[in-house]
């Protein structure tokens, strides 16, 4: 059995990025985990293809946070290609019903709003460590 | 201690995690309820929209002036 010691993040915002790495390494610190980052939406469509483009497999995430609005590719697309088995939890600034139910529609595990309040950010906390514990 | 230290990050990444979006929650805010007050007046979107037609007029036809005369 593989172990699942990465959570993957793919954010294109370089502030955000490292921000969202920092609040789930500060989370899962007592388990372990890595957190990688990749920051761009071609890059994770390979990734999620099969593609060698990172030291890890696919089989070793456990868990994708994923940004719906990369600015070279839709998130969506992403969405599609990850493996149903990964629990994915969508990050968006977006809070349009519509693209909610699109992403979970498309095999999101959750869907978080980026920057709506701090519950917000304290449920995809909860969310991570459940996941990964 | 450790469990202090993860305290004390975890309150600095709130405080930076609310400045980073604060903008962004403000103007979400700003424009919805602009959009609503447009919603609720229908006379004011009219208005608006005749203000920013005029501006377009008064504006351009000084900018066909000064090229005219220079």
């Amino acid at each position: 059995m593989v172990l699942k010691r990465y959570v993957l993040l793919v954010e294109d915002e370089k502030f955000q990025a490292t921000l969202f790495a920092k609040i789930i390494e500060n989370e899962l610190s007592d388990f372990g985990y890595q957190v990688i980052t990749i920051e761009n939406g071609r890059d994770a469509l390979k990734f999620f293809s099969g593609e060698k483009i990172l030291e890890i497999e696919q089989s070793e995430v456990g868990l994708v946070l994923l940004d719906l609005a990369i600015h070279d590719i839709s998130g969506l697309q992403i969405l599609e290609k990850i493996d149903a088995k990964i629990p994915v939890a969508v990050l968006s600034a977006n809070e349009d019903e519509k693209v909610k139910e699109d992403a979970l529609r498309l095999g999101a595990s959750e869907y978080f709003v980026k920057g709506k309040s701090l519950e917000e950010l304290n449920r995809l906390r909860d969310f991570i460590v459940k996941v990964m514990r | 201690m450790q469990q202090e230290e993860k305290k004390l990050a975890k309150q600095e990444l709130e405080k930076i995690y609310n400045s980073r979006f604060k903008w962004l929650q403000a103007g979400k805010m700003l424009r919805g309820r602009f959009a609503q007050t447009l919603h609720d007046n229908p006379k004011l979107n009219l208005v608006l929209k005749l203000v920013v037609l005029a501006n377009i007029g008064i504006w351009s036809s000084l900018a066909f002036l000064f090229l005219k005369f220079f």
